[in-house]
């Protein structure tokens, strides 16, 4: 067990948007979480991943209390998220988003670079080749020079999963990750997160489209009216 | 010849300022209206230690920088806690209130009297008091800080700071703050704003507020935004393009008493066609939203 | 001496609340940050000037041919410069940058054609005289009495139904756009009607301290603290908010020095934005749920 919620609840100023949610997820497992618009999926993954403070319950991660930490702490832990719209960086490019996902580069601290200047570019050398590496995943190889911005939709999708895989992320947290993408994007995206489920990745993913998103879950969730009911077994 | 020397001097100081000011604006998103308040405490303070400490002009200097970063608290202060344009409201509040402090704190700054006799700085015995060393040694100024930002440019830090600038929440998803990095651009880039501040006094070896008020603010963001945010060369081109254009009207004989304010006028049109149709710039590799 | 202090304070906050009054309705409507007000407000009185000399009197032509020519270049901004930009999205930092621009530009042209001294009118009102032990100079009671009326104007405007367009476009302009608003005028209107408000307090001061080219500012950045102070979309809580300022200006002139006085408006500016405003992640993740 990797993620464990218990008795989530969240309101905005008198709003309750999540009354009380429970679950667990295994290690090495996919599961889909649906739920009508507005049922707060959305503000789940926001307080797994510390965007916003629960109003009440527990969160623990591989047995550690994440309750009240905020987002930086949490993906430092292996917790790592998606944007329903791709969160890259517009400006900069697919080599330099897949580089600034990378955790705890040592050329982030000012002071290493008067500490130890070399290791710095010794580390610089190590990451690109795995970005290099990631990009060929991901399917981007041939765009590395390319600003994000300029990248479809889908590629955006797969250049922010790319970002969780550099980023070393041991649960993946994805907002609706086959969301706007044609026929062909979706399979690419289902083998990768297959693949991905092989290396023994947890996923938990928000999904709209059941059928594709049932076809490679091993546990389904649904969220209605603030509570969670489970599925298993359905894949 | 000597003339030629006076302009790149003074090119070279704005230089110095728009690439300070290209980190905050060009690289780190931030729209700080406070450029020329660091500018002007940075030669105030090491005008104040050349003549009433009677230190040495590397010594002064030091001096200079080591008080802007400690004064850069307020600006860290906005950034980490105000979105764009409160952010550049805040700054250009700040600004003022900066100059109300040299106008009036007469005690120290003296007023709008200003700093008198300045001495030139000097190495183990030789004074740069002519303008021909003066221009070696400020050139040699401003080469060492065009290369510190060429290389700031290419590590893993500057990265950031791009990061920060197009997407604070994405940083944060990845573990980064996005705070840390802004006052860092902050602190290096009024660090760097002394070292401009601190040339400008010895060179001038007088000093007054009226060099450094919001207009002069104002001036620095228009030369980094008509170069081109985020590059560097765009802000090297922004700033000898603002100092050169007054020369050129000189040229064609606009007369001295109107001079001044075509060349501003000359500033804004050019600020606002920049603005509509060409919101990169000369360079510029980053626009503001 | 309290009451000096108080009746200065007034007469200085109604000239800041005509000019911070134009601004908030500006800011909300176009959401523009427009620093050009403070062009407007010495547009307004070298236009008077200039029609004074033209007309050899300050009668109503005078006034009308400088209210004329402040609508005339406030739609001019606004049709050459703001709603360009407007249309292409450009953000409020992007829109800033371009009213500074435009600020730059008119100062510069009136310092180039007038020069830099300081100008006045004087009006054959009278010399000062005492009540209840205040020194009231006669202009100031214009001032007074013109401010007023205005401020009343605006709050009589508030009422039409105009207003509500206003309101509706400041709280969500694409939807206001959307219900058949027609934005584009609703923006004409409040940029005409701001820029008179600063037109005329400009007018106002040439009879008093005088009014140079780079006068504007200052209280342009007065007025911007009065808006954010006062809450922004609230034309009352602005004009409260100048009221404050004001007799704050006037306590520090009077008891400490004319100099610190615009340093401490801002002070005070400083600390009502980082304690107004939210921080940056609950704005984003907002944005996000939207």
């Amino acid at each position: 067990m990797i993620l464990k919620v218990l008795n989530v609840g969240k309101s905005f100023n008198g709003l309750i948007v999540l009354e009380d949610v429970s679950f667990e997820l295994e290690t090495g497992t996919i599961t889909s979480l649906f739920g009508e618009n507005g049922s707060g999926k959305t503000t789940l993954f926001h307080i797994i991943s510390g965007f916003l403070p629960p109003s009440r319950g527990k969160i623990y991660f591989k047995g550690e209390s994440i309750y009240d930490k905020p987002a930086t702490e949490i993906d430092k832990l292996g917790i790592g998220r998606t944007w329903q719209f791709p969160r890259v960086f517009k400006n900069l490019s697919v080599l330099d988003n897949l580089l600034l996902a990378s955790k705890k580069h040592p050329g982030e601290h000012v002071l290493n670079y008067l500490v130890n200047p070399f290791k710095i570019w010794q580390e610089e050398k190590k990451r690109k080749e795995k970005a290099v590496r990631i990009s060929y995943d991901v399917g981007l190889s041939d765009k590395l020079e390319e600003a994000a911005g300029r990248l479809s939709f889908g590629q955006q999708k797969l250049l922010s999963i790319g970002m969780l895989l550099i980023n070393e992320a041991e649960l993946l947290l994805l907002d609706e990750p086959f969301a706007g993408l044609n026929v062909i994007m979706v399979d690419a995206i289902s083998k990768l997160l297959l693949q991905l489920k092989e290396e023994g990745k947890t996923i938990l993913m928000i999904e709209h489209d059941r059928k594709k998103a049932k076809a490679i879950s091993d546990k389904v969730l649904y969220l209605t009216k603030g509570i969670i009911r489970e599925d298993v077994g359905v894949a | 010849m000597n003339y030629f020397l006076h302009i790149l001097i003074v090119c070279e100081i704005y230089i110095i300022l728009a690439l300070a000011m290209n980190l905050l604006a060009g690289y780190s998103g931030l729209l700080s209206l406070a450029q020329a308040a660091y500018y002007g405490i940075g030669a105030y303070v090491s005008a104040l230690l050349l003549t009433q400490a009677g230190l040495s002009f590397s010594l002064s200097l030091l001096g200079a920088i080591c008080f802007n970063l400690i004064i850069s608290f307020p600006i860290i202060w906005f950034a980490s806690s105000l979105r764009d344009l409160y952010f550049a409201i805040a700054t250009l509040a700040w600004q003022i209130i900066v100059s109300a402090i040299l106008y009036n704190w007469q005690a120290v700054t003296n007023g709008p009297f200003g700093i008198m006799g300045i001495p030139k700085p000097g190495f183990g015995g030789f004074v740069f008091d002519s303008l021909p060393s003066f221009a070696s040694f400020s050139s040699l100024v401003t080469l060492s800080v065009l290369l510190f930002f060429i290389g700031l440019h290419r590590t893993p830090l500057s990265r950031c700071f791009l990061g920060v600038r197009d997407d604070q929440l994405a940083m944060m998803s990845f573990g980064k703050k996005p705070s840390y990095f802004k006052s860092w651009a902050i602190l290096i880039s009024s660090g760097v704003s002394a070292i401009a501040g601190g040339l400008f006094a010895v060179y001038f070896s007088y000093i007054d507020p009226s060099s450094f008020t919001l207009d002069e603010s104002i001036l620095i963001i228009c030369m980094v935004l008509v170069g081109g945010l985020g590059a560097i060369r765009g802000s090297v081109a922004g700033a000898l393009f603002y100092v050169l254009l007054p020369e050129v009207l000189r040229f064609i004989h606009i007369p001295d008493s109107i001079a001044a304010n075509v060349r501003m006028m000359i500033y804004a049109v050019l600020l606002i066609l920049v603005v509509m149709y060409r919101p990169y710039g000369f360079f510029g590799k980053y626009t503001f939203e | 001496m309290y009451a000096q202090i108080l009746f200065n304070g007034l007469v200085a906050g109604l000239l800041l609340a005509l000019v911070a009054v134009g601004f908030n309705l500006i800011f909300n409507t176009t959401k523009v940050f427009h620093l050009a007000h403070g062009a407007m407000f010495v547009v307004g009185p070298y236009a008077l000037l200039q029609f004074i000399d033209i007309t050899s009197g300050i009668g109503l032509w005078a006034w009308g041919g400088s209210v004329l020519l402040v609508v005339f270049l406030a739609m001019l901004i606004e049709r050459v410069v703001y709603q360009p930009l407007a249309r292409k999205r450009s953000g409020q930092a992007i829109s800033l940058i371009s009213s500074i621009g435009v600020y730059l530009f008119i100062v510069n042209l009136i310092s180039l054609v007038y020069g830099n001294e300081t100008k006045y009118v004087d009006l054959p009102l009278g010399g000062s005289f005492s009540l209840l032990g205040i020194t009231i100079i006669p202009v100031q009671l214009m001032q007074l009495a013109i401010a007023l009326l205005l401020i009343i104007g605006v709050f009589i405007l508030m009422r039409t139904k105009w207003f509500l367009k206003v309101r509706a476009i400041t709280s969500n302009d694409t939807i206001a756009s959307v219900l058949g608003i027609n934005t584009e005028k609703i923006r004409l209107h409040t940029m005409v009607l701001g820029s008179i408000m600063a037109g005329i307090a400009g007018c106002l001061q040439l009879f008093d301290i005088g009014i140079d080219p780079h006068r504007g500012m200052s209280i342009t950045l007065g007025a911007v603290a009065a808006v954010i102070i006062g809450g922004q979309t609230s034309v009352k809580g602005t004009i409260a908010a100048s009221l404050v300022i004001a007799f704050l200006q006037t306590f520090t002139e009077w008891y400490i020095s004319a100099h610190w006085k615009e340093g401490i408006t801002f002070l005070l500016l400083i600390a009502v934005i980082l304690w107004r405003t939210e921080g940056i992640v609950s704005f984003n993740i907002r944005l996000e749920e939207r």
